[in-house]
């Protein structure tokens, strides 16, 4: 009886293995937005519209972008990350996303009308190998609807969402912020008038006008800096009268008070949210230690990493990023580079410094392997649940050799 | 007589010495009332258009609509008490919360402030135009209010829980079915909707290609069934469409048959069977 029990015992194990170790083989793709409209379009005009692909299964994987249909040979692909370089397919990690710039170049000769194009993003099965009998591979596709109403009528048009600005110091410039949208079908270049007066209606201290020549493309909507040079002014109070325009429309008028404050006067702040680095460490490989730093006070300032780098607990080198200039209210990434020639434990310390202070310490820590021996094949994927049938196989014949034993 | 006199006169001194240094050392007091100024208000940033994130379609996370702007009040930044605010759509009020901060922007007169208000979707959240209104109170309940119109897009996605379809051994003249069902990550074959939109599909099926060569099963010779739609026979690199209208987060099976009634060349064969979902 015991030996019966025995036997089911090590049965019900190998099932259950057998079972917990198989993988559920999943594909998931999801796009978002399932449509989107370019109204009121010019011809020769360039557009852009962003989605989003997201694979929700575990496993990586490549997925092309292509369009069909009447416009689609206006239709260009970009990485969100890398909009100079076309792309006809994009890779995405398991349960990631990337952001897809769809770029529209409508011809110089088009008719004025609506085109609607699809775009599909599809993934791509990986090669089947050691099929048996008659297998298809499940492929997702999914469409994004566009619709590029082309026109012959160019409309330049635009909303100012904000002006604003802040106290400054004595030769720190003052920076006067427009948030401007464009809701035309041309790029817009708004100007931007300033006269900047003595506080109080005061005499005129000075006076210039800004023109937006990057300009803002359609749709779009961007914070436009102007910038007024305060070296050589006297500190006290002032006021900037800022006038937006567009064309020969008039879009918003602001008076905006403010100081120019001896040097020193503004509080100086910065903290170091997180050292990091990029690169995968293995020996001969270069990692790229990365110190996000954000200015949190209320004037802008330069800031350098510095940090030390441990192996095995002992010092190994000084690490130091270039200077770099962070606004009020920016992360700037100061980043340094360092070639591993050592498998081990290793540690990075550091802190930035800035305006004469210094933040925190921050670590990293990380270990390196030893480099591998290539194999001359390619390391074959595990057939699902294999191990576990290799385990419950070993079971049953020590079962067996026992019972010859015992017999 | 004369003792009278002095009396009045000392009398009268003393009076003087106290009544005048009382009324020169009483100090003068002033006294004015300020009148409240209503606190306003201005919604400057409001996105016309929101997509949900993917991984929010794929319940992994919620996607935040943010709506921001100024908030100015007369008496001084600090007279402005709260912001606060609620969204809605479809006539009813959104489930979940929408909430607010405020920050006073550095600057003279300090009478600017800043507001971030936001509230969450769900990877359900339907399409459609979405009303959020803010409001700016300050410490003796004056008030002003901004709104936005955002509308939430549409998304598309679907799920598998397997990557092929392996009809296995299959003989001339018989016919086969794979069948699935609605467990996800089961034995059997599921499609799971992720879209915040009711979805049908629809399968765009190649032939299968003999791997030694010289040979094809037809796509014509392939079928499916999706929830109890079909079976459908399918058509090369046309897409034949099932008309199951899944909602959101849905599952459902896919059946896939096979019938090959004429003669080919054994062997294996490989195909693509593209699935697709269409807002129905």
């Amino acid at each position: 009886m015991r030996r019966k029990e025995l036997v089911k015992y090590v049965i019900l194990m190998g099932f259950v293995l057998a079972v917990s170790c198989s993988t559920v083989q999943a594909i998931g793709l999801g796009v978002s937005p399932a449509s989107f409209t370019v109204p009121d379009a010019l011809k020769g005009g360039e557009y852009e519209r962003t989605i989003t692909a997201f694979n929700t299964a575990d496993d990586e994987g490549d997925f092309e972008l292509s369009a069909t249909g009447p416009g689609s040979e206006w239709i260009t692909f970009y990485s969100a990350e890398d909009p100079e370089t076309p792309v006809t397919s994009i890779h995405i990690k398991g349960h990631d996303k990337q952001r897809i710039l769809v770029r529209i170049k409508i011809a110089e000769d088009t008719a004025n009308m609506a085109y609607t194009p699809t775009i599909y993003v599809q993934s791509v099965p990986p090669e089947l190998e050691g099929a048996e009998g008659a297998v298809a591979q499940a492929v997702l596709r999914m469409p994004v609807r566009a619709t590029i109403q082309v026109t012959g009528t160019q409309i330049l048009k635009g909303t100012v969402k904000s002006i604003r600005t802040a106290n400054t110091e004595i030769d720190y410039p003052l920076k006067i912020k427009v948030g401007f949208e464009n809701e035309g079908n041309v790029i817009a270049r708004p100007k931007i008038e300033v006269a900047v007066t003595k506080a109080g209606g005061g005499e005129l201290v000075d006076s210039f006008v800004y023109v937006h020549e990057t300009g803002i493309k359609p749709d779009k909507t961007d914070t436009i800096t102007v910038k007024w040079n305060t070296t050589g002014r006297a500190t006290g109070d002032y006021a900037a009268n800022v006038a937006v325009s567009l064309g020969e429309e008039l879009l918003a008028t602001k008076e905006l008070p403010f100081k120019v404050l001896p040097f020193g006067t503004l509080t100086r702040q910065g903290v170091l949210h997180s050292l990091t680095i990029e690169g995968e460490p293995l020996v001969n490989i270069v990692i790229k230690p990365v110190a996000n730093f954000e200015n949190t006070g209320e004037i802008d300032t330069m800031a350098k990493f510095k940090g030390e780098i441990y192996y095995e607990g002992n010092l190994l080198e000084v690490l130091e990023s270039d200077e770099m200039f962070v606004e009020v209210g920016e992360t700037g990434k100061l980043t340094d580079y360092y070639k591993i020639t050592e498998a081990g434990s290793y540690a990075i310390k550091g802190r930035v410094f800035y305006s004469g202070k210094e933040t925190a310490e921050k670590e990293v820590s990380f270990d390196v392997p030893e480099p591998e021996v290539e194999s001359s094949e390619e390391e074959k994927k595990g057939i699902p649940g294999f191990e576990a049938v290799l385990a419950l196989i070993a079971m049953i014949l020590v079962f067996i050799v026992r019972k010859r034993r015992d017999s | 007589m004369n003792t009278k006199i002095i009396a009045i006169l000392m009398a009268s001194i003393v009076a003087m010495a106290t009544v005048v240094p009382m009324a020169m050392s009483a100090p003068a007091t002033t006294s004015a009332t300020v009148g409240n100024v209503a606190p306003t208000i201005a919604c400057t940033d409001c996105p016309g258009n929101v997509d949900l994130e993917p991984e929010t379609m794929a319940g992994a996370v919620n996607t935040t609509v943010w709506i921001n702007g100024t908030v100015d009040d007369g008496n001084c930044y600090p007279d402005i008490d709260a912001v606060t605010c609620n969204a809605s759509a479809f006539g009813a009020n959104l489930i979940g919360v929408c909430s607010c901060g405020k920050a006073e922007v550095a600057g003279d007169p300090p009478t600017d402030g800043i507001f971030n208000c936001s509230f969450d979707l769900d990877g359900c959240t339907p399409e459609g135009d979405y009303n959020v209104y803010v409001t700016v109170n300050d410490t003796v309940g004056a008030n002003d209010t901004c709104n936005c119109t955002v509308h939430i897009n549409g998304g598309i996605g679907l799920e598998l829980d397997f990557n092929t379809i392996d009809y296995g051994a299959v003989n001339i003249g018989v016919p086969k079915n794979i069948i699935g069902d609605n467990v996800w990550g089961g034995a059997s074959r599921t499609v799971h909707n992720t879209a915040n939109q009711a979805m049908n599909v629809t399968i765009n099926a190649t032939d299968m290609t003999r791997v030694a060569g010289g040979d094809a099963i037809l796509a014509e010779e392939l079928n499916a069934t999706v929830d109890a739609v079909g079976p459908k026979w399918l058509v090369e690199n046309n897409t034949v469409e099932f008309e199951v209208c899944m909602g959101c987060c849905n599952l459902t099976n896919m059946d896939f048959g096979i019938n090959v009634n004429r003669p080919v060349l054994p062997g294996a064969y490989t195909g693509n069977m593209i699935i697709e979902p269409k807002v129905c």
